[in-house]
């Protein structure tokens, strides 16, 4: 059921309910009034006709007084004295009737107005009452009054009629047009609750719009309801809930891109290594090979297998990582320094690199693992990047906001500004093949940093210039 | 000589396919990245290419569109083997593609193919004193006519078309008579006796022992 049907129903039954019953009871009660006061009216002209025959009684008793032969006013006397009387009078829808005691008619209006009755209890009148009734005769309704008349000792009945079917047909138009009334109301709540509706439904309709768009996957739709009422207030929440959404599912999106990248990047990095192994040795067995093919073919097939297991065993560090809840203790920051400095002493030699530490007696929550393995890559890189006799500084200290801060710093080739934001992704290298003949680079080393960073909810920052250097902070929130 | 142009940034892979293109007798130049190729391709003629998708500083999608007016068969090599990248190889034009990690063989056969398409490479093969006309599939040896059935004919022009490599036997059914066939390899070894006796190439068909044959010059 639509809105607008709702509203329309709730006041059509309140109108009908009130409306309706008042109505017909005010009808209903001015036909009541109208009835009694034809009913009184007519006791009242009756008894007008009543009188008038006893004044002409009267005067007839005095006509015949003053002729010579007296004799008195007979019964045929009277009798003709009533129709003379009576026929001169005679109103519009009133009928009189008169019989006497041998109910012998003496005087009716019945016959030439076609009223033929058969049963007439009204006449049994009590001595000093007046009777009425209401009959329906055909088409019409009459009010029959009956009275006794007593007229020189003879007893008479007189009946006065009335048609009052006006009375009757009054109620039955007002009834009618009540009906008509009703149904004029009806269709006027009609318009005006589809008209109010419309207002009220409006702002919903567009919510309902935007919310389809929505569900419909486009979370960046918002609702355009501008009102201070709960309907706005609704759609404030349904753009506060679809923003919540519009993050949820690009955050989704962006882990599960980023997954893929990951995917297709590890799916590249294996089949390169396995396209030369078995490519070398597919070669070797089928073709006739000099000393020197031989030996190259082989050392090719060495070196990428070994590829594959550095990859593998990388891999398996990020998947650790990702899986595991490390504890982490308080640990001294000079230790781990002068531990990875003595590590990398074969390492440095090679191109006689000056690896300075410096330190402010600092401890932070770690793991002091995970720590050796995020500073071995970095200053892994540092190495690569570095020229021969060049200096790395390895250095620790709390910044102005008093957080501390674990830094290695180099003077290398550098990273391209376009590369910087992509260096921590999984297989990235910034120079491919320089990292390869450098020792067979992987692109994992700071993506392993960057998961071990988060481990420790430290931030990791890069600033590079081409040609000039690199420095790369990881900093504690602390 | 037919001149093939490898760009590959993995040294080792670049360095496999060159010894294939040599054992082909193609002569062949490798270069690691994209930038590089470019200059290359201006400076010298190639007859094909062979293109990695994953290059440093151009790739190889971008490379191919620069090149594409020149009309050079271009064969791409890639480990990327997801379809819309095939998709988008073959759409862009490109002859023909292939996925890491590939076989030797399979390359020398795609290269023939797109080369033959080109009329790069002529429709007769010279073996000593034998020719194989590849349309009309006849054999001639020493100007008379040898018949062959089909599958023979087939093996023949495996074997020519990869003389000094070591064809085993998987390949050879893989080639001439589909993936899905099962039989004994000993159908194998009954076409190479047919193809012994009606050529005489009783030494020039070795046996190489666990593994196949090779065809001999």
């Amino acid at each position: 059921m639509k809105f607008w049907q709702r509203i329309f129903l709730c006041t059509l039954i309140i109108f009908e309910i009130f409306f309706v019953p008042a109505s017909i009871y005010l009808i209903n009660s001015s036909f009541e009034l109208n009835l009694n006061m034809e009913i009184r009216s007519g006791i009242s002209e009756q008894d007008r006709f009543a009188n008038s025959l006893e004044s002409n009684l009267y005067l007839l008793k005095v006509q015949k007084s003053s002729t010579p032969d007296a004799e008195g006013v007979g019964k045929p006397n009277i009798d003709s004295m009533i129709r003379t009387y009576l026929d001169n009078l005679g109103e519009q829808d009133v009928y009189l009737d008169v019989i006497d005691e041998k109910n012998e008619v003496i005087f009716s209006h019945f016959k030439n107005n076609k009223i033929t009755l058969t049963n007439r209890e009204e006449l049994n009148i009590p001595s000093d009452k007046v009777n009425y009734i209401i009959r329906d005769l055909g088409e019409k309704t009459y009010l029959f009054i009956a009275k006794n008349i007593y007229l020189e000792n003879n007893h008479y009945k007189l009946s006065y009629v009335k048609d009052i079917s006006s009375v009757y047909e009054n109620r039955e138009d007002l009834l009618s047009l009540l009906i008509k009334l009703n149904a004029l109301v009806s269709a006027i709540l009609v318009i005006v609750t589809i008209i109010m509706s419309m207002f009220i439904v409006k702002p919903i309709n567009k919510l309902i719009q935007s919310t389809r768009i929505i569900a419909g996957g486009n979370f960046s739709e918002r609702v355009m309801v501008k009102s201070k009422d709960e309907i706005g207030l609704l759609a404030e929440n349904f753009n506060l809930m679809a923003v919540d959404v519009e993050d949820k599912v690009n955050q989704l999106k962006r882990s599960s891109e980023d997954k893929q990248r990951f995917i297709d990047n590890l799916v590249h990095e294996l089949r390169t290594p396995l396209t030369s192994i078995i490519g070398y040795a597919d070669y070797l067995r089928t073709n006739k090979y000099d000393e020197e093919t031989y030996i190259n073919s082989l050392s090719f097939i060495y070196e990428e297998g070994k590829r594959l297991e550095k990859l593998t065993f990388k891999l398996m560090e990020l998947i650790v990582l990702r899986k595991e809840d490390f504890e982490l203790k308080t640990g001294k920051l000079d230790e781990l320094f002068v531990e990875i400095k003595h590590s990398f002493i074969p390492k440095l030699n090679i191109k006689n690199i000056d690896l300075e530490i410096s330190t402010e007696h600092l401890s932070v929550f770690m793991d002091k693992d995970l720590m050796k393995i995020l500073l071995a890559n970095l200053i892994d890189n540092a190495i690569k990047a570095s020229k021969n006799n060049d200096k790395i500084l390895l250095r620790s200290y709390k910044d102005t906001e008093s957080k501390i801060i674990l830094e290695v710093k180099d003077t290398g080739i550098g990273i391209p500004d376009d590369d910087i934001n992509k260096v921590f992704e999984p297989f990235f290298m910034s120079d491919k093949s320089r990292s390869r003949a450098n020792g067979g680079g992987l692109g994992l080393g700071l993506s392993l940093c960057k998961e071990i960073a988060n481990i420790h909810d430290a931030e990791i920052r890069i600033e590079s210039k081409l040609g000039e250097g690199t420095i790369i902070q990881l900093v504690f929130r602390c | 000589m037919i001149k093939i142009l490898v760009v590959e940034d993995d040294i080792a892979v670049a360095n496999l396919i060159k010894l294939n293109l040599n054992t082909a007798n193609y002569e062949s130049t490798v270069v690691f990245d994209g930038e590089e190729a470019l200059n290359v391709i201006e400076r010298d003629r190639f007859d094909l290419i062979l293109l990695d998708v994953m290059l440093p500083k151009v790739d190889g999608f971008t490379l191919f569109e620069k090149i594409k007016p020149l009309g050079i068969p271009v064969i791409f090599l890639t480990a990327k083997s997801s379809v819309t990248d095939k998709v988008y190889g073959l759409k862009a034009g490109v002859d023909d593609y292939m996925t890491k990690p590939f076989e030797g063989i399979e390359l020398l056969a795609r290269i023939e193919n797109v080369l033959r398409h080109y009329n790069k490479k002529s429709n007769i093969i010279n073996f000593k004193d034998t020719e194989v006309y590849l349309e009309e599939m006849k054999v001639k040896k020493n100007g008379e006519m040898i018949e062959l059935t089909l599958k023979e004919f087939e093996l023949l022009v495996f074997l020519v078309q990869n003389k000094n490599i070591v064809l085993t036997r998987e390949k050879i059914i893989e080639k001439i008579w589909g993936y899905d066939y099962v039989g004994e390899t000993r159908t194998i070894d009954n076409h190479i006796q047919k193809l012994r006796k009606k050529l005489g190439w009783k030494d020039e068909i070795k046996t190489v022992f666990k593994l196949g044959y090779r065809l001999e010059e």
